[in-house]
């Protein structure tokens, strides 16, 4: 009855921590978008089929269309996403509207990042000036926005956004100098006469930068996530539009090859199509962020205004909107996008430029803005946040009092979204682990004092001293130790990545105190809590994905995760049960 | 078909054409002459499928000539 009552505690304390730690956000979204209405004409249409729907299905859809339809890719199969003229788009649309075998139908519609190719009337950065301490990069120094939004804070504590895809949909990436060591994959491309997703315009290459330009390699500027790896998608042309069919396959192709996070620069009108492969990514957990729009005028943009983006507006160096940033319902979040009225007051980054070779070069645009928050996504991805916790993470932390129109939730703050999520798990880690340590001490029995020696030290070892992240301390190494639970240790000791070492995250470290310390009266709770506090930890990583030990599959790791756990917890049951045994035959 | 307005570069990522016309902006998308920035144009193109699809906002024409007036 007891060990019911015990479990049913445990039960109910991680579920009201877990409701306290996912607080809402407030969306403030405009009114519902109508699909974009037919013209009384022919013209290419687009039907998004039920996903899996075979080409017999699409021979019906052509017999009832009259019409040749084809897949839009090769690569859309799967997503069933097909065009093909026909005579008149109204009845095309009225046809299929409510057919079974019909997710959504539309004309085809263009999108467009702004474009041209008259690069000499950029402001052009090309001196190497010096630069000083981390990052080496030295044209770092010109950088205003990576401070601004504090990225320097996520390298500081060597959170790069390590393992964490990111989509570029874009006008393609180039691996041009800059991008030397960032891991870029080989991508697609969904515009036709390409073959593959080589930037022929400069605007996905220069977005890629921002989010994960090769960083403290000496050579030219820094990126938010710099560890990130980057899967080039091509659906812009060379005049930086493309059809939303090219736009939704992108989106469809960037989540079946693992993207974490989408980055899209790109905006226009309302479409269904990309707006349905918007809601699949985001059903499949992947973090869609999109540009508020560059129009200078309340109205944002789609898919920036969608429920299931992320839409950013932009920032200028001083903290103001640019004028140019779209505004409005919305807007979520605001960003660096650059002011260029200003002297180096675009954004910086490496790009092809237009003739075979690359500059390093500043634009201006909500385009700019947007990759600052999908390089943040990245970033807190790599330190275990969940990634239905991202988007509140940002915007919760972003710098504001409460939404408007120009800002969103306020301006992007990456040290502040970084201290809030390693904040909240450490006081959720510290009070499961505290919990364990008293629960298993009291099941066998033990003292009041034995117990709450053990469940501070598994709080401890859970969570650390977390309440000290609140207070106005120096940041010294010392500090950033005290206040992170022992798990988090080499991370902070070692750099990004030495806290997923597989042996350290098992039961080895408890089974080594276990007979040790746990083998004499006055340690024995050091070694119990440890043992819990170890064992919330584990649990806790692989109910939320939080760890990842490292050449493990997913499944796999969490498995492990739960073992050792396991492992943990029986260790403390034995050293509470030889305390009790112990303290019998001192009675005796 | 055939627009006529003033020719405005708008700096906004690597750039962007824009054709001012008496009845709104219109975002162009193809090769223009950077000597024909402020001047007023007729510009022969087609139109886009219906929607601006720049971030700068109004309808987009896909350009085949740009040629100045007078």
């Amino acid at each position: 009855m007891s060990a019911l009552r015990n479990t049913l505690a445990i039960a109910v304390t991680v579920g009201a921590v877990y409701a306290l730690a996912s607080r809402p956000v407030d969306r403030h979204l405009p009114d519902a978008p109508d699909a974009a209405p037919a013209p009384d004409a022919s013209g290419q249409l687009v039907v998004d089929l039920v996903d899996g729907a075979t080409l017999e299905d699409l021979a019906e859809i052509e017999r009832l269309l009259n019409a040749d339809l084809d897949w839009t890719s090769p690569m859309s199969v799967d997503e069933a996403l097909a065009e093909g003229w026909v005579a008149d788009l109204d009845d095309a649309v009225a046809l299929l509207a409510n057919h079974p075998l019909v997710e959504v139908v539309e004309p085809q519609i263009e999108m467009a990042i702004p474009i041209d190719l008259n690069f000499d009337s950029l402001v052009v950065v090309d001196d190497y000036g010096p630069a000083a301490g981390f990052p080496d990069d030295p044209m770092y120094s010109r950088q205003w926005n990576l401070p601004a939004m504090g990225a320097p804070h996520g390298w500081s504590i060597g959170a790069m956004g390590g393992g964490v895809i990111v989509a570029v949909v874009d006008t393609g990436v180039s691996k041009v100098e800059d991008l030397e060591g960032t891991k870029v994959l080989e991508g697609a491309s969904f515009v036709p006469g390409t073959r593959t997703a080589e930037d022929d315009q400069g605007h996905g290459t220069h977005v890629a930068g921002t989010i994960a330009q090769t960083t403290n390699n000496g050579k030219g500027v820094a990126g938010v996530a710099p560890e990130a790896t980057i899967l080039p998608v091509k659906v812009l042309s060379k005049w930086g539009f493309g059809q939303s069919s090219w736009i939704a396959s992108g989106i469809d192709y960037a989540v079946d090859n693992g993207a974490q996070v989408i980055n899209l620069s790109l905006g226009g009108g309302y479409s269904a199509v990309i707006h349905n492969a918007i809601k699949k990514a985001r059903a499949k957990g992947v973090i869609v962020v999109a540009a508020a729009g560059n129009t200078g005028r309340r109205g944002v943009g789609y898919p920036g205004a969608l429920e299931e983006t992320i839409g950013v507006s932009a920032l200028g160096p001083g903290g103001k909107m640019a004028p140019y940033s779209s505004f409005g319902k919305g807007v979520d979040i605001s960003a660096p996008g650059g002011d260029k009225r200003v002297k180096d007051g675009g954004i910086l980054q490496d790009t092809v430029d237009g003739k075979g070779g690359h500059h390093y070069v500043e634009y201006q645009g909500t385009s700019m803005a947007t990759p600052h928050v999908a390089g943040a996504a990245a970033v807190l991805l790599s330190r275990g946040v969940p990634a239905d916790k991202v988007e509140q993470t940002l915007l919760q932390s972003a710098r504001g009092d409460g939404w408007d129109e120009k800002f969103g939730h306020g301006q992007l703050d990456l040290g502040a979204a970084l201290d809030t999520s390693v904040e909240n798990a450490n006081g959720i880690r510290f009070l499961l682990g505290a919990f364990l340590a008293f629960l298993i001490a009291q099941m066998a029995g033990t003292t009041g004092g034995f117990r709450i020696r053990s469940a501070a030290v598994g709080g401890v070892t859970a969570g650390g001293l977390f309440f000290l992240s609140y207070l106005p301390l120096p940041d010294l190494l010392v500090v950033r130790l005290l206040a992170s639970g022992l798990v988090q240790w080499p991370e902070i000791l070692f750099g990004h990545g030495w806290m997923h070492f597989p042996l350290w995250l098992s039961a080895a470290l408890p089974f080594g105190l276990a007979f040790t310390l746990g083998a004499y009266r006055g340690t024995r709770p050091i070694a119990l809590g440890v043992a819990a506090g170890y064992a919330a930890v584990l649990f806790h990583g692989a109910a939320t994905g939080g760890l990842a030990p490292w050449g493990l599959p997913e499944a796999l790791g969490h498995a492990w995760l739960a073992l050792n756990a396991t492992v943990a917890v029986l260790l403390g049951m034995g050293m509470a049960g030889t305390e009790i045994l112990e303290m019998q035959e001192r009675r005796r | 078909m055939t627009l006529k307005g003033t020719l405005k570069y708008v700096d906004l990522g690597p750039g962007q054409w824009v054709l001012e016309t008496r009845k709104g902006k219109v975002s162009l998308f193809g090769d223009i002459d950077t000597a024909l920035d402020g001047r007023e144009v007729e510009v022969e193109g087609d139109a886009v499928d219906g929607m601006s699809a720049s971030m700068v906002g109004g309808s987009a024409v896909s350009v085949r000539s740009v040629r100045a007036k007078g």
